[in-house]
């Protein structure tokens, strides 16, 4: 016996407007495994992910109702989850907290980096920055919110939030050369036995 | 420069944007718990603790309440009668003793009422079996487990998808690893639905499970007529002069009659369940009465033919009118019910209500304006009595915005135990109607 659903995404936001749990536990299925990434960029654990996920999900049947359908809800879900996560990291205080910098300079290499890097590599850069850094980094360059959002959201100034991101992809070049440069040292050491 | 994306931004962008982790099998069950935990205070506790108030509540109005046996709470009365306590002033002690059977009664019922309250929290055990077995969700995964084991016994290498978890997954959802250890985490998820698939159907909106805090303004009016005689059956009323040609003052009376009253107030309430409310609160109230006290009594006239004396039955002698102003502090406790809904919602809500007199004046008036040379003095009806109203109302809340509510509210109010002796009741029979705006807190 099988039973498939056939339930639109506006009809399992509907349901999850009126508190249908089948409707939530379908949403939950459909954007769990995407948000729980979203998190996990946000987190410095696995285990903390996992509870910001939740929390963001809690938060999301919550305030589902002020979902009017006018945009993406993906969008909708994800700048919500992302809230969650700010606030669960205290990333808003670590932010608040740094200076910005008037005076500087991009210069970082302008050239795609020459070795693929899998998801695991690139996690742990995003791991080892600060946490000011990685909020606006990941806001920025992967989570598309503009300067403007992310001091909103942050409680800093646009320029705040341009310095972090540029100090961040410093920070992430530095740790993209040292990888390279182990793996260049690796690959002679290999070729010279 | 740092406005657009640079190759670090690609790059990263490239490998997340799109990427995907699978959640703990567990974290489902956790926002189900989480959102049911939020949703649904321990009941037995919240039921226990309004009970307690309830009958706290009412035990302490009765014990402050127990009638007086002497002579003294005439004395507090407002009016100073130094008459010897008559056949039928014991008499109406008597009634006050036996006047308090009812009270006790009332208790009983209490207790009995909030015994019922205590049986619903075991409710939703007594429901879950019930879900469970008529679930067609739970069915349908048994069937589908069935199904899939045996599947799985015939081709135990391959794992098996299991797209038919009605309710669980999507058509476009991942296979699931039939591996045991998921399928008992799935029944769980199953149990859990079950047991609160009844609330599912009710489908009300989670604004409605909030604390609200408020601040409200009332306006009340009675008609009630507190009537009473004051001294009875005496040659001799203080305070009315010399009734040169009474013969057996038989009656001073007195009749308090409440008028308007204006209160302000907080209140707030926390939630039991959806609809279910404690409400507590605060508030100040002013009242304004009248009071007319007569002398009545026989008088012999003189007959204009015979010159005979004539007696003359039940002659008002002597009256003397009052302003009061009573102020006393109120603090009610009730249980609300709420009849979900958008934008307008409407509930009923009853229980009782603790009053203390702050102050009472009166002053002397002539009907229509205070008497010359009148001084308004302090009147002390009671030894900190603290009477006990039962309150029951129905009303309407209004969403002005997110959070913010304004609600209209009649209320209708029953004095449980009134004490006949003395000159004026509080917070006696009334109607008000409550007004005020009201904060939802999440």
């Amino acid at each position: 016996m099988k039973i498939i659903f056939k339930k639109t995404l506006e009809e399992i936001i509907e349901g999850c407007k009126r508190g249908d749990r089948k409707c939530q536990r379908l949403l939950y299925d459909k954007f769990a495994p995407k948000m729980l990434m979203v998190c996990r960029r946000y987190a410095s654990n696995s285990d903390e992910a996992d509870d910001i996920l939740q929390d963001g999900f809690i938060r999301a049947f919550d305030k589902i109702g002020q979902f009017e359908g006018t945009g993406s809800f993906e969008g909708w879900l994800r700048r919500l989850i992302v809230n969650v996560a700010l606030r669960h990291c205290q990333m808003k205080k670590a932010v608040s907290n740094m200076d910005d910098i008037d005076d500087l300079k991009e210069d970082i290499e302008d050239e795609i980096p020459q070795y693929e890097f899998d998801m695991n590599e690139l996690l742990q850069m995003i791991d080892l920055l600060p946490p000011g850094y990685k909020a606006v980094f990941n806001m920025f360059a992967i989570d598309d919110f503009s300067h403007k959002e992310i001091a909103d959201m942050l409680g800093i100034t646009v320029n705040t939030s341009k310095s972090q991101l540029a100090r961040a992809r410093g920070y992430l070049q530095k740790l993209i050369s040292e990888k390279r440069y182990k793996r260049l040292e690796a690959e002679h050491a290999k070729q010279a036995q | 420069m740092q406005n657009k994306p640079n190759n670090i931004d690609k790059l990263f962008q490239a490998a997340f944007k799109d990427a995907v982790m699978e959640p703990t099998p567990t974290s489902w069950n956790k926002i189900v718990a989480a959102i049911n935990g939020k949703y649904m205070v321990p009941a037995t506790w919240w039921y226990a603790a309004a009970a307690a108030l309830f009958l706290g509540g009412i035990g302490i109005g009765y014990l402050w309440n127990l009638p007086k046996e002497d002579a003294a709470t005439y004395a507090k009365a407002g009016v100073e009668v130094s008459a010897p306590k008559s056949v039928q002033q014991e008499e109406k002690v008597k009634e006050i003793e036996t006047a308090s059977i009812p009270v006790e009664v009332k208790l009983e019922a209490v207790i009995k009422s909030t015994s019922t309250l205590a049986e619903m929290s075991n409710q939703t055990e007594k429901i879950a079996p019930k879900s469970l077995k008529n679930s067609t969700t739970l069915k349908s995964v048994e069937n589908t487990i069935s199904e899939n084991v045996g599947v799985e016994t015939a081709a135990s290498v391959q794992p098996i998808e299991m797209k038919s978890f009605s309710g669980f997954k999507s058509n476009d959802s991942k296979p699931l690893q039939l591996d045991g250890k998921n399928i008992i985490e799935q029944l769980q998820t199953a149990a859990l639905y079950a047991l609160f698939a009844q609330e599912d159907n009710e489908n009300a909106a989670k604004a409605d499970f909030q604390q609200t805090f408020g601040g409200r303004l009332s306006s009340g009016y009675s008609n009630s007529t507190e009537e009473k005689n004051i001294l009875a059956n005496s040659d001799y009323a203080e305070g009315f002069g010399a009734l040169s040609n009474a013969k057996n003052v038989s009656t001073q009376s007195s009749a308090i009659n409440y008028g308007r009253s204006i209160g302000l107030g907080v209140d707030g309430s926390y939630p039991i369940s959806r609809k279910l409310s404690v409400r507590y609160g605060l508030n100040f109230t002013r009242w304004n009465a009248t009071e007319l006290q007569e002398v009545t009594g026989d008088v012999y006239e003189l007959d204009a033919f015979s010159n005979a004396q004539i007696l003359v039955q039940d002659v008002v002698l002597a009256t003397k009118q009052y302003d009061y102003r009573v102020n006393f502090l109120e603090v009610p406790l009730t249980v609300k019910w709420d009849f979900l809904s958008k934008k307008v919602k409407a509930f009923i809500s009853t229980g009782v209500s603790l009053s203390y007199l702050t102050s009472a004046s009166k002053i002397e008036t002539d009907g229509s304006q205070y008497v010359a040379g009148a001084k308004r003095e302090k009147v002390t009806p009671n030894d900190g009595r603290m009477p006990v109203s039962l309150i029951a109302s129905t009303g309407l809340e209004y969403q002005l915005a997110k959070g913010l509510n304004i609600r209209f509210e009649p209320i209708f109010r029953a004095q449980m135990n009134k004490d006949e002796t003395l000159s004026f009741n509080y917070p006696f029979n009334s109607i008000s109607l409550n007004t005020g705006i009201y904060y939802s807190i999440n």
